[in-house]
């Protein structure tokens, strides 16, 4: 936690509201439906996996529960407030904090401010904070570099924080995108293919991280093509096929169901 | 320890060579020559603001600073206001039209932004003309007083360094700025502003704030100008003025204000000695840009990594080591 001047998070809702919660969403690209009625409750302290083949609407999924895509039916709700068709900003405000398939870091930054942009999601940045530059001021950056140090560190990656992203090789820039969602400290963490580009051992190394913050009461949404490693890390799974949950339950339950076995067949070179 | 103290300590040294460069050459030229170089400094910072920190291509540089310039020169003239007094209206003026300049950066970023500022700036331009009770019109305003110091009027030695410390503090201020969550947010927004805002990062409320702070330091180097020149019109704020300001942070790199400092001396220099040959001067200026934006020569990372591979620079910065802190 950092401490300093906060933005303030909903009012504390009663127990039976918390949770990252979609109600019957659907988002349509011209005409298609990538998602289609989805319905789904993240709650703090679990993990829930998406599984799916490729194109049945895990990453709108995502989307749409981070904010970056509004949904075209339904409601995103964070800890009983209704935030559907609001800024991803105001999401990650409310603790809802993601990372891309398709790894987007900061490109002009070092390792270290990328990882302290994650770290600052509290902290109202202020002009006149940042030309007085008082004792507190001065202790909260010294917090948040702290802060991000712990999350590169966790990921192996305190060594890197000086350099330039852009010249990190892509499982070094995988973790980087990792330590920044971590230092958030997000309430409700959604994580896109967080294994892609990632070797095995890293890959466990990430299950003990996600599994800590379940233990500590984040809640944790994973899309990932590695079904051992759903099946190892993920309390709950949700399986996708055709921008539809189709089964939801254990990992051997849904990972049983007829649209989500392995298709041999579209892979004639296997 | 801190970046702050670090990164002006980059930019400390250049200004202390400022400081001395015109004693050396000496005479009024001299000095002359600094305030001048020193008004480009500050410009420039400002436009780092806008552009390097917020990566909003503002192509109304030189009419803001005018906004400055005219806002001095009409509160000192007209009202008869110190310098001092009417220095800080000045900046808040520039500022505020600065918002105004920025305001399409709600809607559109890159090119698109660039041409609706340079928009904005063409229609700065025209009020200049013709709102003549302000500006005085194609007449201009003239007999700006000097900057005076308890009644006594200074000289150029004396404005030039007025014009230092005002540098000074714009540049600690960009300085600050960078290194202060704020800065930290405007920069994320300008690498990838789907990612900056999955991190609570409100875009428009930064955007405008770029433009203000990076306007104001523009109008800050307006009042300065208007009071060395003792005389302001609307050519002096043209749009062959705000080109030079963008190859000088182009030349720098973005958010460099160390290297923007070098870059505006190295410029007004050139320039400078450029002017004596007339005509040729804005022929050899037009190559300048047409060289440096096709090479993207300067002093950017990615030209030193070209002239390192073939030259064998050292590094400017040693890499830090683990738990240390580093700028970009």
């Amino acid at each position: 936690m950092i401490p300093g001047p906060v933005i303030p998070g909903p009012a504390n809702p009663g127990p039976a509201a918390r949770g990252l919660r979609l109600d019957d969403v659907s988002r349509d690209f011209a005409g298609v439906h990538a998602v289609a009625g989805v319905s789904m409750t993240l709650t703090g302290g679990e993990v829930l996996g998406v599984i799916g083949p490729n194109g049945s609407g895990k990453t709108t999924l995502v989307n749409l529960a981070s904010g970056a895509l509004a949904p075209s039916a339904g409601r995103v709700v964070v800890d009983g407030a209704d935030l559907t068709g609001t800024c991803s900003s105001r999401l990650a405000a409310a603790g809802v904090v993601r990372s891309y398939q398709n790894l987007r870091l900061f490109e002009g930054l070092s390792v270290l401010d990328n990882v302290v942009v994650g770290a600052q999601r509290r902290v109202r940045p202020s002009l006149v904070g940042a030309w007085a530059r008082s004792p507190g001021f001065r202790r909260r950056e010294r917090r948040l570099r702290e802060a991000a140090m712990d999350a590169l560190d966790q990921l192996g990656m305190a060594t890197f924080a000086g350099r330039a992203v852009g010249a990190l090789s892509h499982g070094q820039r995988r973790r980087v995108e990792l330590a920044r969602v971590f230092a958030a400290e997000p309430a409700y963490l959604v994580l896109d293919e967080p294994g892609a580009g990632v070797d095995p051992d890293q890959l466990r190394g990430l299950a003990d991280l996600i599994t800590d913050r379940r233990d500590a009461g984040v809640g944790i949404l994973v899309v990932e093509h590695d079904h051992g490693w759903v099946e190892r890390v993920c309390d709950r799974v949700l399986g996708m096929a055709d921008g539809s949950v189709v089964a939801e339950g254990s990992f051997a339950s849904v990972a049983a169901h007829p649209a989500l076995a392995p298709n041999l067949a579209v892979l004639p070179w296997c | 320890m801190s970046r702050v103290r670090r990164s002006s300590a980059a930019g400390l040294p250049v200004l202390a060579v400022l400081a001395v460069v015109p004693v050396w050459i000496g005479g009024r030229h001299g000095y002359g020559l600094g305030t001048t170089a020193v008004i480009a400094v500050i410009t420039a910072l400002g436009l780092q603001v806008v552009y390097g920190l917020s990566g909003q291509l503002s192509v109304a540089q030189a009419p803001l600073q005018g906004v400055g310039a005219y806002a001095v020169a009409q509160l000192m003239v007209a009202h008869g206001w110190s310098f001092w007094a009417a220095l800080l209206p000045a900046v808040a003026v520039a500022a505020l039209f600065g918002v105004v300049v920025g305001l399409p950066g709600l809607r559109v970023r890159g090119d698109v932004l660039a041409l609706a500022t340079l928009g904005a700036g063409e229609i700065l331009q025209s009020l200049f003309l013709n709102t003549e009770r302000f500006t005085g019109g194609y007449q201009g305003i003239a007999a700006v007083p000097g900057v005076s110091v308890f009644g006594h009027a200074l000289d150029d030695r004396g404005l030039y360094a007025v014009a230092l410390v005002v540098a000074l503090v714009v540049l600690a201020a960009a300085v600050a700025l960078k290194a202060s969550p704020l800065g930290r947010a405007c920069m994320a927004l300008r690498d990838d502003e789907v990612a900056a805002r999955s991190f609570g990062v409100h875009p428009g409320r930064l955007r405008l704030l770029a433009f203000a702070v990076g306007s104001g330091m523009a109008g800050a180097a307006g009042g300065l100008y208007a009071v060395q020149n003792g005389f302001v019109s609307s050519v002096s704020f043209g749009l062959s003025q705000t080109v030079v300001v963008i190859l000088i942070v182009l030349i720098a790199g973005e958010a460099r204000m160390g290297r923007t400092v070098v870059a505006a001396v190295a410029m007004t220099a050139v320039l400078d000695r450029l002017a004596a040959y007339g005509d040729v001067s804005e022929a050899v200026t037009g190559l300048v840009i047409l060289l440096v934006a096709a090479t993207r020569l300067g002093l950017g990372d990615a030209a030193r990594a070209r002239l390192r591979t073939t030259v064998r620079l050292p590094a400017l910065r040693r890499p830090v080591p683990a738990g240390g802190v580093a700028g970009r």
